[in-house]
């Protein structure tokens, strides 16, 4: 187990590392960093400075050797050697120090991209974890529910209901809450988000509800569908009958013995798509305006901010496959089947 | 400067008891405050839409909006434009005792620091800040996305600061701001801006006759504490001087800021001609979509009662602006204008270049953009929201377009034409149509090329180089102080020779010597008069020649909360709504 275990991390180092290569080279090979940062009033000169100061006239290579130095024991901004070492006897406090991990600089917020990332993630961890509670909670529920009363009534809502609510765009979703439910009927405040210091629980909870509803209607309608077919294909197992045989009351069958072998692959999925929501909901936090990695990633590419877009899809490249090592563990040790084969 | 944003509007006067209404090509307003009185107190939100303020350094600082709301809140500047619905108002002393004072026609300028101006930190101001604050245009790696606008205007630019003992000494090239220049170059900056106690004086190489009023529109001008500098770092700082400084220490690109009082600020050096500085409280709140923001202003609850936009009412809108809502929306002239710039190097022959002009539907393209809330067709990059406006020639042209007169000048040939447009909304491809079905009933062949909103390069860049696979493209322009200066030689005067890019707005590299020589001639003229006639001149011979395409002159439609009270579009805050007249009804 232990080995197996190993085995998946370096590997997904390995793999964290190729992603930073393409990703790097992607976004570099693309246009001209320097001119997309230069702006409105960009004379030949600025342009020259801009270039050289920030290192864009090196090699695609050495850019990157310094990228993952950074990322190894952090870097100094400016890039360029002579111009940062006058800089230090100049004016020292200009030097600017990124901590490794450093993910890079962004001359067009001035800000690390570590420190953009740590500010604007509360807000997508908020909405990713209220959103993943209610569609874990109430997919799982009426999946069983589905299952249960199976070619019932009941069973013929849930699934239309679903399925309607699966293919209605999340934007369309977000906008009907914030510009109806919120702004025109004035059935819900309008959402703000407010830390849990700012505002308490209750505010919290609140000023997340219309955005993790935004997001929770959409996986709840998958979850009830997959919960369903997963408990349904349990239920229909040869040891589900020999449990019936042996005389075990139906909520026993169900909860000790079908749920059980329904969750397991279940509970992986979840885990893998909430590591993906943890890089922002990009439509969600656009349509109400909350201030998470998902806006931060459409501003960015807006304004052509490099670093922080490269730093974002690095960070939602390794929460991905983060999740993947962490579900492939847990299923290994749950399944020895997995470990061996 | 460019189009980012929307437009500004006319005017409606309603501070104090007495409400003054202004004629000026407005309808709506607030009748209600023509009862009411001015009210101190309260949080006045201003909503707008997300990453647009690029940056809030001084230096960087030139999207309209921007420069308009810190003006009134915290960067004081050494004159100012006053709050007023006039549409030729004086500028007035600010930071300086008085507008400024010069003794030869405008080749130097003197400007006296009152007694008294402080700093949030407490600490006073001080020439040295003023020569400073300038000082940091030079410097390249403070340019955030739109910065170094100073340069265009003190660089070797139109009026060239210089150092008066070699004026021939290049700051634009020589000189890398006061972090990194060198000693010899910093010494020289400070004699071309010079101080004697609390006294400074500009050296420029060209009279620069409007220059008080370009220093009330413009922050190159604005100190800067030399001890709060971090260089880039400081993009999102603000150190107030103004009556409101920033809570927290950054301004939130993505978020925005609220601004409470500064109590280091102190209202005796300041008039209330400028800023009343009446809400307790200032809050720049982003949003995402301008939609939502019309929708929260037209729900007007609970906090959005004292709130409003200086975003015009997307067209898409339109039709839920109910009669019940007029009390609370306003429509008037803006100082944006949309027009086509031409290549003038792939369409060298004039008769092709004024047979596109001729043939162009703007009365197609108003409507295809939402009609007449959202502007009236024109003749001239210039609003007439500017003062010193004047029609040209081709406002005699049919708004529809002139098909015969175009087939006339074309004389049977069928000119290939590349037309590249900002490819951002249904709006835009709708507007690309218009124009390239009038077009072709002329004779003209037409590609279109729509380019991605979030292309890479972006979209002023591609049409910007030189050369470019672009024939004509769509642009928009408004006036970065309310002078002719600020719109007619950015576009029209020829760009440097060898210049790859397009300085000012000059994107389609016209070239046109008659028309640089009136605009040298009205650079040298002390006589603002005389200064916008020969500006006209200039407009006019260009306009003639081809050197671009008028289409519109934008109008705004604004809508604000029912507890917002002084909402005034004026000349001061380039039409956007005048934060320093505001106020929040109880």
């Amino acid at each position: 187990m232990i080995a197996f275990a190993i085995r998946r991390i370096l590997v997904g180092i390995v793999l964290l590392l190729a992603m930073v290569l393409v990703v790097f080279v992607l976004f570099f090979a693309a246009g001209n960093p320097a001119r997309d940062v230069c702006g409105k009033y960009c004379t030949p000169e600025k342009l020259a400075n801009i270039t050289q100061v920030y290192g864009y006239d090196k090699p695609i290579t050495y850019q990157f050797g310094q990228f993952v130095q950074g990322l190894a024991v952090g870097r100094d901004y400016p890039v360029d050697d002579k111009y940062r070492e006058a800089l230090k006897k100049s004016n020292p406090s200009l030097v600017i120090h990124c901590d490794a991990p450093c993910l890079g600089y962004s001359l067009r917020s001035a800000i690390t991209v570590n420190d953009a990332i740590a500010k604007y993630a509360p807000v997508t961890i908020s909405i990713a974890i209220y959103a993943f509670i209610v569609w874990i909670v109430f997919g799982v529920l009426f999946g069983v529910i589905a299952a249960v009363f199976k070619g019932k009534w009941l069973d013929r809502v849930i699934v239309g209901v679903t399925l309607v609510v699966y293919a209605l765009p999340t934007f369309f979703v977000g906008t009907f809450l914030l510009q109806f439910i919120a702004i025109r009927w004035k059935l819900f405040p309008y959402p703000r988000y407010v830390t849990i210091a700012d505002g308490g629980v209750l505010n919290w909870v609140i000023g997340l509800t219309l955005p993790a509803m935004t997001l929770a209607l959409f996986y709840m309608a998958a979850y009830v569908r997959i919960t369903r077919a997963f408990v349904l294909e349990s239920l229909s197992e040869d040891y589900i009958r020999t449990a019936r045989a042996k005389g075990l009351t139906e909520r026993v069958v169900l909860f000790k013995h079908g749920l059980r072998a329904a969750l397991t692959p279940l509970l992986s999925m979840a885990g893998l798509d909430f590591a993906a929501l943890l890089a922002g909901a990009v439509i969600t936090e656009a349509v109400f305006s909350y201030q998470g990695l998902g806006l931060l990633a459409v501003t960015s590419n807006r304004n052509s901010d490099l670093p922080i877009l490269i730093g974002l899809v690095i960070v939602a490249g390794a929460a991905v496959l983060v999740a993947n090592i962490i579900v492939d563990i847990l299923y290994a040790l749950v399944d020895p089947r997995v470990r061996l084969s | 400067m460019m189009e980012k944003l929307l437009s500004r509007a006319g005017a409606v006067a309603l501070i104090g008891v007495v409400a003054v209404s202004l004629a000026a090509c407005s309808s709506g307003g607030d009748a209600s405050t023509k009862t009411s009185t001015v009210q101190k107190g309260g949080t006045l939100t201003s909503l707008d839409v997300t990453g647009e303020y690029a940056g809030t350094d001084p230096v960087g600082v030139y999207l309209g909006v921007e420069i308009a709301n810190f003006r009134r809140l915290v960067y004081r500047g050494l004159t100012a434009l006053p709050i007023t619905a006039e549409k030729n108002p004086k500028v007035v002393p600010d930071l300086a005792t008085d507008t400024g004072t010069t003794k030869d026609q405008g080749k130097t300028w003197s400007f006296t620091l009152k007694k008294g101006l402080k700093w949030q930190d407490g600490k006073t101001i001080t020439c040295a800040d003023l020569q400073y604050g300038l000082s940091r245009s030079y410097d390249a790696s403070l340019v955030a996305a739109g910065g170094g606008v100073g340069l265009t205007y003190f660089g070797d630019g139109s009026y060239n600061l210089i150092d008066p003992a070699d004026p021939s000494y290049s700051f634009a090239t020589k000189y890398t701001g006061p972090l990194t220049g060198t000693a010899e170059s910093q010494a020289r900056f400070e004699k071309a801006a010079s101080c004697s106690g609390d006294t400074i004086t500009y050296h420029f190489q060209n009279a620069w006759a409007d220059f008080p009023t370009a220093a009330a529109a413009l922050f190159s001008t604005d100190p800067y504490q030399k001890s709060f500098d971090k260089g880039t770092a400081n993009l999102f700082t603000i150190n107030s001087n103004g009556p409101y400084k920033l809570k927290g220490s950054t301004f939130d690109q993505n978020a925005g800021g609220t601004f409470e009082r500064n109590s280091a600020y102190s209202a005796s050096t300041d008039s209330t001609d400028v800023r009343k500085a009446l809400p307790d409280v200032v809050k720049l709140e982003f949003v995402d979509s301008p939609e939502t923001i019309t929708e929260r202003l037209i729900a007007d609850s609970g906090t959005d009662q004292a709130a409003y936009s200086p975003l015009n009412i997307p067209s898409n809108k339109y039709s839920q602006i109910t009669p019940d809502l007029s009390s609370r929306v306003m429509t008037s002239t803006s100082p944006y204008t949309r027009f086509l710039e031409i290549n003038s190097k792939t369409l060298t022959d004039p008769d092709v270049r004024n047979a596109l002009v001729a043939a162009t539907d703007k009365a197609g393209v108003v409507k295809a953009s939402g009609g007449a809330k959202w502007g009236t067709a024109n003749g001239t990059t210039v609003s007439s929201a500017i003062p010193g406006f004047q029609e040209t020639a081709l406002n005699k042209i049919k708004p529809s377009g002139d098909i015969s007169k175009a087939k006339k000048l074309l004389a049977g040939k069928t000119p290939e034409i590349r037309y590249a447009f900002p490819d951002t909304s249904p709006i835009a491809g709708q507007v690309a149509a218009v124009l390239q079905q009038g077009w072709e009933k002329a004779g003209f062949k037409v590609t279109l090329v729509p380019i991605a909103k979030d292309s890479k390069p972006g979209y002023y860049v591609q049409v910007g180089t030189d050369p470019k696979p672009i024939d004509v493209f769509f642009a928009g322009w408004a006036a970065d102080w309310p002078s002719l200066f600020a719109v007619i030689p950015p576009i029209v005067q020829s760009n440097p020779k060898g210049a790859t890019f397009g300085v000012g707005f000059n994107y389609g590299f016209y070239s046109n010597s008659k028309v640089d020589a009136l605009i040298k001639q009205a650079n040298n003229a002390t006589d603002p008069v005389k200064q916008q006639k020969l500006l006209n001149e200039a407009n006019e011979a260009a306009a003639v020649d081809g050197a671009y395409v008028p289409l519109a002159n934008q109008n705004n439609y604004f809508i604000y909360g029912s507890k917002v009270g002084g909402f005034l579009p004026d000349v001061a805050s380039s039409y956007y709504p005048d934060l320093g007249g505001m106020y929040v009804k109880k």
